[in-house]
């Protein structure tokens, strides 16, 4: 080995606190990069598989074309794979148990369709040829003797109106006298394989038939549905669904989504944009770890280079002692560093992975993604940060230190204009440690960069993440509830008979409603609007707006005046006609293809008194069958006092309304006869369960046993993606959090650690020339008062500073977020941390032989 | 025939009304073989003339020939071969590479140099010099004799034509001391080295051939014995 090497690995052997503390450091930076860059493309991955799991692995389907035009598409050879459904016909059952679902659906599918649609096989095995079928779950329920082996007769037909139009899966039982299923095949045997999940790509929950499977021999792709999986969906979706016409293609657009493939709604963008504003903080952090770690040691290392340079080691020599240093570094911790990140993150992802299916409705895909080319660039990145932050320290030395080194007093450079004037008595241990931190200037320097960093980052990540949340829910738009139900009789009789016992189903976590309708027409008083109001209405040459009433129960109401702080009493009496009020007008400019939304107050006041031309049931009905009718000027005219309020955090029931556009009247119900002459005849209710499919099936059974005549709907079936996305990335953000502490706190603790252990030797110096022990805790104590102080100090400002700046990577909008928990979490630590260390290295100093430590580790 | 010249040679530390004149304008020249003393009081600028002389500094002005050449022209590689070849310094705190044994430090300089190492001539300069049975020692496992031995052995290794010793002694006891000042005569009589020999010690200097005593940066003395 060349002597350069030699002395490389030697000192790296010999000093063992400053090699363990660069180790350290560079291993938690390498494990920070790798396990931030695997998360990111894990949630990638992740978002990618869930959506596959519960879309299908296809990039569009069509239907109705004919088979030429399929094989057109498919002689583009830009069509991975395909799949198809072939709609055999309608069977009816004898003596149906659900009077809503009297059919069988038999649909003939081609092998393919299992891997590229979500279909879930509970019990039993795949259909391996036309004969043998997939019963859905809950037909096997409602039909319980029906099983697994046996065999069943069927003869498949066409479903048909009366009228003679062939009707589908969407559109719901009508009733015998109203359809039929006609022209009747030939009885065949079927034989059930197999149990699956109902099938929901082609069955609703209004669908009239029970969807079976089996499986399609023929080929030809005349009159089935088509399903496709692109090569390269990126590069080839446009050029292969512009060859089909509009009408008769549909996209998996929550694929798309996630793939990164659909333009406005690229979700993928969004995610990786905000990954790079992470990584970048990132790499100032693991920048700052590495070359922090370099700099613990910088003093003793211009010294060794210094000395080597001495008796005539050239420039090249010197620096081929910091690159062996750098590789046997890298070589050992880059590698371990990366396993560890990775293994982190599968770690937590699969532990993650079995407590959300454990505890979750939601349906979230884990998968670990690492490839080639990011190991490679973390490689890449950490050999050359590593070199770098080796070689400055190197070129400093070649270049002036030589002397001050060999004269052993390189730290003695005060620069005594700016040493600081005792401006009263001091104690000594306060003044040596002011004296330190001036002569020492750079070996404290590190310390406090440490700590700074290790502050900002976990701030700057915390606030990123929760910006990241509020942007994601708020892009997502999801709904405050996730079960709407609609009955049609009066307002008193739809609460008491469906909306209290539906509230009380075991799972609904709140619940709300209302009951709206048109109340006529507000005719404005132009001094009361705003500006852009008048503006608004002058250009559209109109000076009215229409009202509505919007009932909602006593003490939710009350509730949300309590809220509001105001004095409920003044809108519940009858003798006082006063109403709350959202007035707000959602102006569309239109520029070119471009078009903005502009939130218009409605009024200047937010106390407005005016007069509602007020319309009654018969009003309304002449008003609806006349609506172009410039202006009606009804018998009744009410006078209301309205308190204008914000559309902004209403409750559940109300939440629709954070939309509307208009004049919206909120009243409790007991002022109805007050300010309408008849009962509303529509009620809206809402519910919020964190289970909804299940509550919703409650919910319909309810329904059905007592004959209630309503509309339910499972509105969050809509939104799974959104809700998986969002939970998602609550979760990542999470890991990411996790994960950015610990290596913050072991690298403080690395740090400040080293520091004391390196500069052991100046301690044990003070110790052997008497200084009590009660001295030298004082000391330590100063010195870390200090540290703290300084950090805290700076750390703090640049937190809010960076918390702010990264709110502009959403949108200007964004609201700022201090996230005073996390800035508390991190002044507790920092403390937390310096008491621990400091407590260590006193211990070492105190139970260290004097001698030993004066021989040792003099470099 | 001279082997060192110094003209005019001054060098300042610090500006304005802080700057020191650690040397002014001194001027003097050594011949081949001699053993020169540098006297003179803490501060009197020794020390700035021995670095000027190793080509660790550089002066304000004035210039310094070793063997012909203006080592101040000397830049980068060749600047350090001049450092590796024709000098060894010896420094008051021996300045040795804590991580390596006596035996590598010694052939520091060669193998820096990419040569050989002369394994016979280790042997008999461990041995002139009372090291042979600490040769794998690292420099914390000695005495303050045995590592300032160490560092002169790895002066003398690559028999430099200068040796600048800059108060070799100056950490060791009296017996050591004149131990190390045996050695420095010894060469110098049997090896005509030539030697710069820093020492604020009256005894010490007395026995060199020649002592020069600087005072303030200026050359006050330059006695023959
Ligand atoms: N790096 C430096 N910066 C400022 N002054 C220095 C520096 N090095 C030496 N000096 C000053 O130069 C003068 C000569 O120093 P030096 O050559 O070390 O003296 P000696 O070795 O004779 O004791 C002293 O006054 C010293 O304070
Ligand atoms: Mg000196």
């Amino acid at each position: 080995m060349s002597i350069i090497a030699l002395i490389a690995l030697r000192s790296l052997k010999k000093n063992k606190s400053r090699t363990t503390a660069t180790a350290v450091g560079i291993f938690l930076s390498i494990l920070l990069m790798t396990a931030i860059i695997v998360l990111v493309m894990s949630l990638l991955s992740s978002l990618i598989v869930t959506t596959i799991a519960s879309k299908g692995d296809w990039h569009f389907f069509t239907w109705n074309i004919p088979s030429e035009q399929v094989n057109f598409v498919l002689e583009t050879g830009k069509v991975q794979e395909t799949a198809t459904i072939y709609n055999v016909g309608y069977a009816a059952i004898v003596n149906p148990s659900n009077e809503r679902k009297p059919y069988i659906h038999h649909s003939a599918v081609s092998m393919s369709i299992f891997q590229m649609l979500p279909i879930i096989l509970i019990n039993g095995r795949l259909p391996q040829n036309p004969n043998e079928v997939l019963l859905p779950t809950h037909f096997a329920n409602d039909y319980k003797d029906i099983k697994i082996g046996d065999s069943i007769v069927l003869s498949f037909g066409k479903r048909c109106s009366i009228a003679g139009d062939e009707l589908s899966q969407n559109s719901n039982y009508m009733g015998t006298s109203n359809e039929g299923i006609e022209q009747l095949g030939e009885s065949k045997i079927y034989y059930i394989v197999g149990i699956t999940e109902e099938i929901n790509f082609i069955e609703n929950d209004f669908s009239p038939g029970y969807t079976i499977l089996s499986l399609d021999t023929n080929a030809g792709f005349d009159n089935k549905v088509v399903y496709y999986r692109l090569n390269n969906p990126k590069a080839n979706f446009y050029a292969v669904t512009s060859i089909v016409s509009e009408t008769n293609i549909a996209y998996n657009n929550d694929l798309l989504s996630v793939q990164g493939i659909v333009g406005k709604e690229n979700l993928r963008g969004s995610i990786v944009a905000m990954a790079v504003v992470l990584m970048l903080i990132i790499t100032v952090a693991s920048s700052s770890l590495i070359s922090n770690s370099f700099m613990i040691s910088v003093s003793e290392r211009i010294k060794q280079y210094a000395l080597l340079c001495s008796i005539g080691a050239t420039k090249k020599q010197i620096i081929q002692t910091v690159v062996y240093e750098a590789l046997f570094l890298s070589t050992f911790l880059i590698p371990l560093g990366l396993a560890c990140g990775i293994g982190c993150v599968a770690l937590s992802l699969s532990s993650i992975g079995k407590l959300v299916s454990a505890s979750s409705y939601l349906n979230l895909v884990f998968k670990l993604n690492v490839n080639a080319l990011a190991v490679a660039s973390i490689v890449i990145f950490g050999v050359s940060l590593i070199l770098l932050s080796a070689f400055l320290p190197a070129l400093q030395s070649v270049k002036k230190h030589i002397i001050a080194t060999i004269r052993q007093n390189d730290e003695i450079k005060i620069r005594k204009e700016k040493a600081l004037k005792p401006k009263k008595e001091k104690s000594i241990e306060a003044e040596l440690v002011g004296k330190n931190f001036q002569r020492f200037n750079k070996k404290y320097r590190y310390v406090i960069f440490s700590l700074v960093c290790s502050m900002v980052l976990f701030v700057a990540t915390s606030s990123y993440c929760s910006y990241a949340t509020i942007w994601i829910n708020e892009s997502m738009e999801l709904l405050d509830y996730d079960i709407v139900c609609n009955t049609y009789y009066d307002v008193y009789k739809s609460i008491n008979n469906v909306y209290l016992p539906l509230s009380e189903i075991v799972g609904v976590s709140d619940s709300g409603w209302f009951s709206s309708v048109d109340a006529g027409w507000i005719v404005f008083d132009n001094s009361a609007l705003t500006d852009s109001a008048s503006q608004y209405y002058s250009e559209r040459n109109e000076a009215k707006e229409t009202i509505q009433y919007v009932f909602v129960d006593d003490l939710r109401f009350i509730s949300l005046m309590t809220k509001l702080h105001k004095d409920v009493s003044k809108f519940m009496n009858k003798n006082e006609m006063r109403a709350i009020i959202l007035a707000n007008i959602d102006a569309i400019r239109i520029s070119g293809n471009d078009y903005t939304t502009e939130t218009i107050d409605v009024f200047i006041d937010k106390t407005v008194s005016f007069d509602i031309n007020y319309m009654n049931n018969d009003n309304r009905q002449e008003y609806y069958s006349n609506p172009d009718a410039d202006f009606l000027d009804y018998s009744k005219r009410i006078s209301i006092t309205a308190d204008v309020i914000s559309r902004k955090n209403l409750s559940v029931e109300l939440s629709n309304l954070s939309q509307a556009s208009g004049i919206y009247a909120i009243i409790p119900l007991t002022m109805l006869d007050a300010f309408a002459d008849d009962i509303p005849q529509m009620v809206q209710m809402f519910f919020k369960a964190q289970n909804h499919k299940t509550v919703f099936n409650r919910m319909e059974k309810f329904l059905t046993s007592n004959n209630v005549d309503a509309f339910l709907d499972d509105v969050t079936i809509g939104y799974e993606m959104q809700q998986n996305t969002i939970a998602m990335v609550n979760i990542f953000s999470k890991v990411f959090i996790i994960v950015v502490s610990m290596v913050m706190i072991l690298s403080v603790l690395n740090t400040t650690l080293a520091s004391v252990l390196i500069r052991k030797r100046d301690f044990v110096i003070l110790r052997s020339i008497g200084m009590s022990i009660r001295s030298f805790v004082k000391t330590m104590l100063y010195e870390y008062s200090l540290y703290g102080a300084v950090s805290i100090i700076l750390g703090l400002s640049l937190s809010f500073l960076i918390s702010w700046i990264l709110k502009f990577s959403f949108s200007a909008s964004m609201k700022f977020i201090l996230p005073i928990n996390n800035i508390v979490i991190a002044l507790l630590s920092i403390i937390f941390i310096l008491a621990a260390s400091m407590t260590y290295a006193i211990y070492k100093i105190l139970t260290d032989n004097i001698i030993d430590s004066l021989k040792t580790e003099i470099t | 025939m001279n082997i060192i010249e110094i003209i005019a040679l001054t060098k300042s530390y610090g500006a304005e009304e802080r700057k020191v004149t650690a040397l002014d304008a001194v001027t003097f020249s050594v011949t081949k073989g001699e053993f020169l003393a540098i006297v003179g009081q803490s501060g009197s600028g020794k020390s700035t003339l021995l670095h000027l002389l190793a080509g660790l500094d550089r002066p304000d002005c004035g210039s310094v020939f070793v063997d012909g050449v203006d080592i101040f022209t000397l830049k980068g590689d060749s600047l350090a071969e001049y450092r590796r070849r024709q000098i060894g310094i010896i420094y008051q705190f021996y300045n040795l590479i804590p991580v390596l044994t006596v035996e590598e430090n010694v052939t520091l300089p060669v193998r820096l140099d990419n040569k050989k190492v002369d394994k016979k001539r280790l042997a008999d300069l461990l041995s002139m010099l009372n090291l042979s049975d600490r040769k794998t020692h690292l420099p914390n496992q000695l005495s303050g004799g045995q590592q300032q031995r160490t560092a002169i052995a790895r002066a003398l290794f690559f028999e430099p034509m200068i040796i600048l010793a800059d108060e070799p002694t100056g950490n060791l006891d009296t017996n050591n001391s004149n131990d190390i000042i045996n050695y420095l005569a010894r060469l110098n009589k049997e090896f005509s080295q030539t030697i710069l020999l820093i020492t604020h010690d009256e005894k010490i200097a007395s026995r060199a051939g020649r002592v020069v005593t600087l005072s303030d940066g200026k050359i006050i003395k330059d006695v023959r014995n």
